[in-house]
């Protein structure tokens, strides 16, 4: 590893920490509104109204990889989602394609049954591997959201192209469906098809616009500003090349 | 004073109040008279009303009180806004309601409407009458005469309900005497005795000050209103929440589209057609790269296949990359096998026997369980790995310690992420030779290692169009060239498609752009 | 005993990470990285196993409760039938392979063949139901590379194959797609410090 990439992980770290003892104990929110997750907002609002069923997939990522922080976006986002609809009449569902996944998707919903103090209506069913290979996810997926209580999806983890016929059993079942990858053809596939997709890396701020952590926002400002230097490196690398070419 | 039951009340009234009666009772009888004669719509029959007539006469007293005239002259002042008052309340709407009240309800007495709402309402005179008398009865009274306490006025006698014969006005006019049950004639409770008057007959007397509708605003609500106003219009307009209904596919389409793709493939592959023509053998340099990687080989390099490929996307990559392995074949490589995926090496095994028809020259290694750590632990301690130990005792491994020793890595991937976990972790290990083998939507990301300095990739085949290119350099024949006519057509049926169905209503004249639905309720 | 499992678990996932961090500046604690990681490859290997008992615990609750039992049904005595014959016969052996090549593969082939279906739909619902720039430029690249990915009904198009196509994929997309990438990495970055620094535990319950 050079040190340019041991710098650039220090600095994420630093400013992760900063903003978060600057931000402790208070929510200093003024991120600019992405539009998806207001509304999944109000369609979780509405689906608790409904008595319908919200269901939260977390994709095929394992844990052993760099598809895992897609998948940890997941699981954020599934605990912000089941804090609000745990209690309704149709407790949220949550599928993986990856059994660690599920173990942890099961945890999650767990505690915040236990939170809720309804922990005695917790069942392991309602976190649950649903296929081990692409298309038998998307295949045993189809069977939930097909169903008539299901009203919203949201689609966060590691997908692939078998997101497509997900968001089409979606379209079918006339349920709004969110849609976020780390995968490149499957953002493009949910940009065509899903209700609203999550781009780039909006999938890694879901839990901080849904009513996450300091810590979450923290590291939102902390991408932010590496983004930044990033964006200023590479202009600055161009322009430098482009200066030796000419002269 | 106690009121008793028993007794004929008419003896126990005060003198003055039986004059007041009397007085009374001559008004109404006047206009009672006056009033039988038009009354002949009304309700009741002739001998009620001359029933009803006697009991005024009865009821009401003869004697006219004493302190009327004295009342008229002087009026005090509290008095006088009293009179006022009523006068003002008393409006012409009143006793329109009270006209009507009276039209609706069955008559005791066919008098009209308007004498009888000036029957019950007490007059000025009554109004001074009694309160004259409430002086007088304060006034010292005359030796052995004294005021019983409770007395009241007619007008607030002829509040009384029925079978309480007190009232000296004209509603006592409505009243029974107490003696006699007052039995209703008029009604559904007509023939029953003792029950209370109809409404009318009660609420008509002092008709209620009538409210105006308007709000009273004063100067500093109207600022506190517009102040609110300024506020609220300053907040943005919320967004009604409602569900939305995502419009759904129409089912004639999807057959529309399966069979239009289904016979585009089916047509030339079926007719055998070979008219679409290659691309050139040196037109993508990635291509060329590869092939040139291959014959540079030595003989018997001993080749590391990463197959990455999943089972639904074997199709497509295997087109791609049996003109590469068959090049490896024919140059005696010792090809081994390992994949991550629990169904490559399955695949692999199929790519080899099935397309190539090879099953010796080849060493499948297994499946890797543990995905990107796992290839960083297999480029890093190869032999250490979760293989079977007995594999690494092969001739074609024995001298192999790491990954640095083999000749080539060659990634055959129908997923870019595998094929870039593979590159980034080898890459960080070894310094040997890598390309690539993977499908038509995995290639786009893996330029960016054939572009990179020093270059990571030094050579990719992608989909089927980099298979048809690698045949061309080969001069041969193969699975790209069996399937490039059909995919062709593909191509072109789903443009066709594609465009027609998106832009049909936009095209034809008269059809209505229509918008994504938006319904107020999920169904 | 679970007051103690969060802090528990969160003092072990951050001494992991930390300390396979530090290994890749220390060249003596390769050792403790290796050992590390072979665990976790191995735990992956469970984790699979744990996949298919959730599986079978799913389906064997639909049956039970008639919910959709049949399809529940079908899909255990597939699932047995298979790891049985596989466990008796072998990965190579004739009923196995025959069950892998002849039904799994196809199955999963004719799913690919569904999605281009459902893809072509949705191409065609893109243009005609959204009206936004970012749409349309989107319907408009993907006919583009289309028409260059090969002859189109046999007719080679060269100003497609040759210049618009590749001028697309290699330089316009591929700058589009590193840009995701870096935010993808970065997400990705962030993510691994939050974990590091104990303030993200998807594993406390």
């Amino acid at each position: 590893m050079t040190s340019l990439e041991i710098g650039f992980i220090a600095l994420g770290f630093a400013l992760i920490l900063v903003f978060s003892l600057l931000g402790s104990g208070r929510r200093n929110g003024t991120f600019r509104e992405i539009k998806a997750f207001s509304r999944l907002r109000k369609n979780i609002e509405l689906s608790v109204e409904d008595g319908t069923r919200l269901h939260v997939s977390l994709g095929r990522g394992g844990l052993l990889g760099p598809q895992s922080a897609a998948a940890f976006a997941g699981l954020n986002l599934l605990r912000e989602v089941s804090q609000v609809a745990s209690d309704s009449d149709q407790p949220p569902l949550a599928t993986t394609g990856e059994a660690v996944l599920a173990l942890l998707a099961q945890d999650t919903l767990r505690a915040n049954y236990k939170t809720l103090n309804i922990g005695e209506e917790f069942s392991n069913r309602y976190a649950q591997v649903v296929g081990l290979s692409a298309m038998a996810y998307s295949a045993g997926l189809m069977s939930p959201i097909l169903d008539n209580e299901v009203s919203a999806s949201a689609l966060v983890g590691n997908f692939g192209e078998e997101v497509g016929l997900i968001t089409t059993a979606g379209q079918r079942s006339r349920s709004f469906t969110l849609g976020g990858s780390d995968g490149l053809s499957s953002q493009a596939i949910l940009f065509a098809s899903a209700n609203e997709a999550l781009i780039g890396e909006e999938l890694y701020a879901s839990a901080a616009y849904l009513g996450g952590s300091t810590a979450q926002e923290a590291s939102l400002r902390g991408q932010d500003i590496l983004r930044i230097l990033i964006a200023l490196s590479i202009i600055g690398l161009a322009l430098s090349n482009l200066i030796d070419v000419v002269l | 004073m106690t009121y008793n039951y028993s007794q004929d009340p008419e003896e126990q009234l005060p003198d003055w109040l039986k004059a007041l009666r009397n007085q009374q009772d001559e008004e109404p009888v006047a206009d009672e008279t006056a009033a039988e004669k038009p009354a002949e719509d009304t309700d009741g029959s002739k001998e009620e009303e001359e029933e009803a007539s006697e009991i005024v006469e009865t009821n009401i007293p003869q004697e006219s009180p004493p302190s009327a005239d004295v009342e008229e002259e002087t009026d005090p002042d509290w008095l006088a806004e009293i009179r006022q008052r009523h006068q003002e309340d008393s409006t012409a709407d009143e006793r329109e309601i009270r006209d009507d009240l009276e039209d609706t309800q069955p008559r005791l007495i066919s008098t009209p409407p308007e004498e009888k709402v000036e029957e019950h309402a007490p007059s000025d005179e009554q109004l001074s009458e009694a309160f004259d008398e409430m002086e007088t009865i304060e006034s010292p009274e005359p030796e052995g005469e004294e005021l019983a306490p409770g007395e009241v006025p007619s007008w607030l006698e002829a509040l009384r309900p029925a079978g309480a014969d007190k009232a000296s006005g004209p509603a006592s006019a409505t009243q029974p005497s107490p003696r006699k049950e007052r039995k209703e004639e008029q009604g559904p409770l007509a023939g029953l005795s003792g029950v209370l008057p109809v409404e009318p007959e009660i609420t008509q007397i002092g008709g209620g000050k009538s409210h105006s509708g308007q709000l009273e605003i004063s100067r500093i609500q109207k600022q506190h209103r517009s102040t609110l106003e300024e506020m609220i219009a300053g907040q943005s307009a919320t967004s009604e929440t409602v569900s939305q209904k995502v419009a759904r596919p129409k089912p004639w389409l999807g057959w529309l589209v399966a069979g239009a793709l289904l016979l585009a493939s089916l047509l030339p592959l079926l007719s055998a057609s070979e008219s679409a023509p290659l691309p050139a053998a040196n037109t993508v340099p990635a291509v060329s790269a590869l092939y040139d990687l291959i014959e540079d080989l030595p003989q018997s390099a001993a080749v590391l296949v990463a197959f990455e490929v999943q089972a639904s996307l074997y199709g497509e990559v295997e087109i791609a990359a049996l003109s590469v392995v068959d090049h490896l074949v024919e140059k005696e490589a010792q090809i081994n096998i390992v994949s991550t995926h629990p169904t490559g090496p399955a695949l692999a095994d199929r790519l080899m026997r099935e397309g190539i028809g090879e099953t010796e020259s080849y060493l499948n290694l297994g499946y890797l369980s543990g995905g990107m750590a796992a290839i960083r632990h297999f480029a890093s301690h190869p032999r250490e790995t979760n293989l079977l130990p007995s594999l690494w005792n092969a001739p074609a491994l024995q001298d192999l310690e790491t990954l640095s020793d083999f000749d080539l890595l060659l990634i055959i991937s129908s997923d870019a992420d595998d094929a870039r976990a593979w590159i980034e972790q080898v890459g960080a290990e070894t310094s040997q030779d890598m390309a690539a083998v993977s499908s038509a939507q995995a290639s786009p990301l893996l330029y960016a290692y054939l572009q990179s300095e020093p270059a990571t990739l030094k050579g990719l085949v992608g989909g089927i169009q980099g298979a048809a290119s690698y045949e061309n350099l080969r001069n041969q024949d193969g699975a790209a060239r069996y399937y490039w006519d059909s995919y062709s057509y593909v191509l072109g049926a789903a443009i066709l498609l594609i465009l027609s169905i998106g832009l049909y209503k936009r095209i034809l004249p008269g059809e209505p752009q229509q918008a994504a639905q938006s319904e107020e309720e999920k169904p | 005993m679970s007051k103690w499992r969060a802090p528990f678990s969160t003092a072990i996932a951050m001494a992991t990470g930390i300390l396979l961090l530090i290994s890749l500046f220390v060249p003596q604690l390769n050792i403790v990285r290796a050992s590390l990681l072979g665990w976790a490859i191995l735990l992956s290997a469970v984790a699979l196993l744990l996949g298919l008992v959730n599986l079978f615990q799913v389906h064997l609750h639909n049956i039970r409760n008639k919910e959709k039992g049949i399809y529940s049904f079908v899909l255990l005595a597939g699932m047995i039938t298979t790891f049985l014959i596989t466990i008796v016969q072998g990965r190579e052996g004739v009923l196995a392979d025959w069950l892998f090549n002849s039904v799994q593969v196809p199955l999963e082939s004719s799913l690919v063949a569904l999605l281009a279906i459902s893809l072509t739909l949705m191409a065609a619902r893109l243009i005609q139901e959204r009206k936004d720039m970012a749409s349309q430029i989107f319907a408009a690249t993907l006919v583009l590379i289309l028409l260059g990915s090969a002859p189109i009904f046999g007719l080679d198009l060269p100003l497609f194959s040759s210049v618009i196509t590749p001028f697309i994929s290699r330089v316009l997309s591929l700058g589009g797609l590193r840009a995701l990438l870096i935010g993808v990495g970065l997400g990705t970055l962030a993510t691994g410090i939050r974990i590091l620094i104990g303030s993200d535990r998807p594993f406390s319950g």
